[in-house]
């Protein structure tokens, strides 16, 4: 299956902010809205996978990968089952983030479930 | 100089090796023990059985010892980067407790005591020293759970004991006393984590 790849450090920053654009620079919120919601859509489109690598920046903040992921399911409506299918995330500096992301995705899906 | 204690160490070897053979010939030569008898034949069994022995008091002294040491100085390595690590720790916590730090700081803070930590369990595996798995998952859980005390902002609305202005951290005074519990679980495990090493 063909992919779209985004590789944070050299595609966005290699300094990862906050979550909000309001609380500072490179946040999570700038990141869905130009690189990763973009991606999304056309791979979605395209029939593509996205595969994100995580490696090679300073770090992430909680809300950085919160915002960038679970946004996608909480703010920009993205149905979780097509984001989870569709994506495939790398990192060898700190491999924990792999089952962060999908927590976080799980969690903003329960979440609108509960809200319904 | 080298040569010249190396040549001496020779001489001295060789006049030990001399002194102790001559003085085996004498005590043969001018002593007379009735209860015991010379026998002139060589036993073939009891030639090897000493060559044995000589070879296994060689090999521990020698062979052992030297991997004894090896194994010693590896341990010595991976301490020195543990406590290395824990300092690092140690200054996060005192930069913490300020209540105000930049989270571009503290981000990179958390990521080079995660690498760090994790560098020293494969080098644990590499080396092949086994230690207390336990401790290495707490340690694991620590940093986890440091990583959301300082960098989880709660999404727009919700009332948070964390916020950030200007790419600042700001912490309140409940906050900083989690974190500095974390901090010191974390401490706490990296110390038992080099004394498990040290025992190994």
């Amino acid at each position: 299956v063909d992919s779209i790849k985004i590789k944070i450090a050299t595609e966005f920053s290699a300094t990862p902010g906050p979550r909000y654009i309001k609380e500072g620079e490179n946040s999570g919120e700038l990141f869905r809205q130009n690189v990763l919601l973009p991606a999304f859509k056309k791979a979605l489109s395209e029939g593509k996978k996205v595969i994100v690598d995580l490696d090679g920046t300073a770090g992430y903040g909680t809300s950085f990968l919160e915002e960038s992921f679970g946004g996608l399911v909480r703010v920009e409506g993205m149905d979780y089952q097509a984001i989870v299918k569709n994506l495939l995330i790398l990192s060898e500096e700190e491999d924990f983030l792999k089952e962060d992301v999908l927590f976080y995705l799980k969690d903003a899906h329960e979440a609108k479930q509960k809200s319904k | 100089m080298k040569l010249n204690k190396k040549v001496s160490k020779r001489i001295f070897k060789f006049v030990l090796a001399s002194s102790l053979f001559g003085a085996g010939v004498l005590i043969g030569k001018f002593s007379s023990f009735s209860s015991f008898t010379i026998g002139k034949e060589i036993n073939l069994v009891e030639v090897s059985s000493i060559f044995v022995t000589v070879f296994a008091a060689w090999y521990i002294s020698v062979i052992l010892e030297a991997e004894k040491e090896e194994g010693r100085t590896e341990k010595n390595l991976i301490l020195k980067r543990t406590e290395e690590v824990y300092q690092l720790v140690d200054k996060g916590q005192q930069r913490a407790t300020t209540g105000s730090i930049p989270l571009q700081e503290v981000i990179s803070h958390l990521k080079r005591v995660h690498v760090s930590l994790t560098s020293i369990s494969k080098i644990l595996v590499q080396t092949r020293i086994k230690t207390d798995e336990t401790v290495r998952k707490q340690i694991v859980e620590n940093t986890k759970r440091l990583r959301n005390l300082l960098t989880n902002t709660p999404v727009a609305g919700a009332n948070s004991t964390i916020s950030v202005t200007d790419g600042i951290v700001m912490l309140s005074q409940s906050r900083i006393n989690e974190i500095e519990s974390e901090y010191d679980k974390l401490k706490d495990n990296i110390l038992l984590l080099e004394i498990s090493i040290n025992k190994a």
